[in-house]
């Protein structure tokens, strides 16, 4: 239990401070900086170090050049107090069913959230944490607007953590009506699987050759042509006739930018392994548990009923494999930029469908990915009306070109057709990928271009539905629209009207 | 249940924001057709300034007409729906049960108009019939905080 400063009058009480470590970890971009800057002058802090030592601090202030040094000085100071006051006078306290966060700095903040509103509690620990020996408590509420972002965010010793998380877990289970000590799963360290369910083999874990393959089959194609390009054109470039020693250090500032792009893409190649490095996934009671992560480790909890849409994706590379991916959309997991909220790894369909059953059946009672219902042929009809402005803006490209350039009329007409050629193979390719299923407890909604996405999404999670009808699809009878969740929407495929309303009254 | 159109004030009240946007538009277009053509062709840029204007009238006369004829909305108890648009139709349904927050507003051309607007969010999004008369927007207010303290208490029953 955690007694950092327990209210003797009322046990249900905890009030306690985030940890000293998040003065530094919370302006860590500020910090980087002075550090980058320190490297980049430390020969000029020498010199201004000695100059003081030789001459006196006098004839140093009267030089001017030790001001610099006493500005970055000062301002880092100040920044430091700045931090320290504002932990020093920030409280959390559990008392009861309420957490409040007050800060009384000159603005007083009180910050009071009900835990019957918490939608998740998780832990996280990225590389200085796990150094320093912290762990983050992430809450989100079941507010709308801030869907996409972490509500709260509290540091604290890792033990505090842990016992934090349980004493709201807690709490969150005995206002849903079930007893505290119920709440098998969360009472233990979240990294740590129970033996009930360990035993049942019900865990999904990844080892480090199924993230490679994950990782393979997650690749943007993008990505792989520049770094398989920068490769080739490298190796090319040492072994041809051309190759001079010394030029590339001559032409530093233009291969400079080529290289960042170059570092950007493999980053892009090897990302997915570094976050999901690990992924562990179970089901215990009504909650899904999920942990991974290299450099940051992260844990969660996700409560079932509070998932909003099941995501099976197929990236173009998986889609080529024949792999898949399940992904979940729900409050407090895949909140930052780089995060996906990934429910399994690339898979086989099979195993896919198995992870998945044991996982949440409640989006999977019924066969999710067969029976769905091919977009109607006339949205072929309505692609080709729209594909119209491409056609005429392409055309009077190439026209403005040939009349400007020197260009051989060959070249301009093939360039304009092999863009036009693309467009239509968009267009195609996502009338192919585009489809639906009514189900008895689900829709599913398909859509994609290279890549393909299915959408699972229960009919009482749908908050609403836009339907659009382009003046083409008016005319043949059929629209498209959009089904919207917290924190997502799906694209409906055309359909026929009737089609639509048959959606629309099964939602409501 | 039948779509119900709206007061024969809202074409007015369209009428006008037409007129505000098209003028901004005009100022605008007008503006950026002299500075740029004037000089190198004055026919050219008088025929643009009248295209330009001509386009603005016809805007002014005929996209209030469309919008208004088009307009349409349903409050019954089991969802509200609004179809709107000029060519492109968009209709947006939201079932009753998923109402979390109302608000009524009016714009200061609303308020020349006796209208007011009533937007209805849930957690996936925004719904919003515009130029109701104020008394229909405040009946309809009045429903619709009726049915929502209906949910908020089954909800709660729930719990």
């Amino acid at each position: 239990m955690i007694n950092e400063r327990p209210m003797e009058n009322n046990p249900q009480t905890i009030r306690l401070r985030c940890h000293f470590s998040s003065i530094f970890e919370s302006l860590w971009q500020f910090w980087a900086i002075i550090a980058v800057t320190l490297f980049n002058q430390i020969d000029t802090i020498i010199e201004l170090v000695q100059d003081m030592k030789n001459s006196g601090i006098r004839q140093a202030l009267a030089e001017g050049g030790i001001w610099g040094l006493v500005a970055a000085v000062g301002i880092t100071a100040a920044v430091l107090l700045f931090q320290f006051l504002r932990w020093r006078k920030t409280w959390v306290t559990l008392d009861g069913n309420l957490i409040i966060i007050e800060r009384n700095t000159l603005n007083r903040i009180h910050n009071t959230i009900a835990v019957e509103n918490l939608s998740a509690v998780n832990v996280e620990r990225n590389l200085f944490e796990r150094i320093v020996g912290t762990a983050r408590i992430k809450m989100d509420t079941n507010s709308m607007t801030t869907a996409d972002k972490t509500d709260v965010s509290l540091v604290f010793r890792e033990d505090k953590a842990i016992a934090f998380r349980q004493a709201v877990i807690s709490r969150m289970n005995q206002v849903k009506g079930a007893a505290a000590e119920e709440n098998l799963a969360e009472d233990i360290r979240p990294d740590v699987v129970p033996e009930s369910i360990a035993e049942s083999g019900n865990v999904f874990s990844y080892g480090a050759l199924d993230m490679a393959k994950h990782s393979f089959y997650s690749m943007s194609i993008i990505n792989l042509l520049i770094v398989v390009g920068g490769i080739a054109s490298s190796v090319w470039y040492r072994t041809s006739e051309y190759y001079e020693p010394g030029a590339v250090l001559e032409h530093a500032g233009a291969i400079i930018p080529v290289l960042l792009v170059f570092v950007s893409a493999a980053y892009g190649l090897i990302k997915k392994y570094i976050i999901y490095y690990n992924f562990r996934v179970y089901r215990d009671g009504d909650d899904l548990h999920l942990r991974y992560g290299l450099l940051k480790l992260k844990s969660y909890t996700v409560p079932v009923d509070k998932i909003s849409a099941l995501q099976i994706v197929q990236p173009t590379l998986s889609r080529i494999f024949g792999k898949y991916q399940a992904r979940i959309v729900t409050v407090g997991v895949g909140d930052e930029r780089s995060e996906l909220s990934n429910l399994t790894m690339a898979v086989s369909k099979e195993e896919l469908l198995h992870q998945l059953g044991v996982l949440i059946p409640e989006f999977v009672g019924e066969s999710i990915m067969s029976g769905v219902i091919a977009e109607d042929r006339r949205g072929i009809a309505v692609r080709a009306v729209k594909s119209v402005k491409w056609i005429l803006m392409i055309a009077a490209g190439a026209v403005v070109i040939g009349m400007r350039t020197d260009l051989p009329t060959w070249i301009i007409a093939c360039c304009a057709a092999a863009m036009l050629g693309f467009i239509i193979l968009l267009y195609g390719l996502s009338h192919i990928s585009a489809g639906w299923k009514k189900g008895g407890q689900t829709l599913v909604f398909m859509e994609g271009c290279f890549a393909k996405n299915w959408t699972v999404c229960r009919y009482d999670k749908v908050q609403m539905i836009s339907l659009v009808a382009h003046p083409a699809a008016r005319y043949m009878g059929i629209k498209r629209g959009s089904v919207h969740m917290l924190q997502m929407a799906a694209q409906m495929p055309y359909m026929e009207d009737e089609q639509a309303e048959e959606i629309a009254q099964a939602v409501i | 249940m039948d779509y119900v159109k709206l007061n024969p004030k809202a074409e007015k009240c369209m009428r006008v924001n037409e007129i505000i946007k098209d003028v901004i538009f005009l100022a605008a277009a007008i503006a950026a057709d002299y500075f740029i053509l004037w000089e190198r062709s004055h026919m050219a840029c008088l025929l643009i300034g009248a295209g330009i204007i001509v386009l603005a009238a016809v805007c002014i006369i005929i996209i209030p007409r469309i919008r208004y004829e088009r307009y349409r909305y349903i409050i019954d108890s089991a969802n509200i729906r609004v179809r709107e648009g000029i060519f492109w139709i968009k209709e947006t349904i939201i079932p009753m049960e998923r109402l979390h927050k109302l608000q009524v507003s009016q714009g200061p051309v609303d308020r020349m108009f006796n209208l007011s607007s009533v937007k209805v969010t849930t957690a996936g999004g925004d719904g919003v019939i515009k130029f109701l008369a104020d008394d229909e927007a405040a009946l309809i207010a009045e429903h619709l905080k009726d049915k929502i303290n209906q949910i908020a208490a089954e909800e709660r029953r729930k719990q």
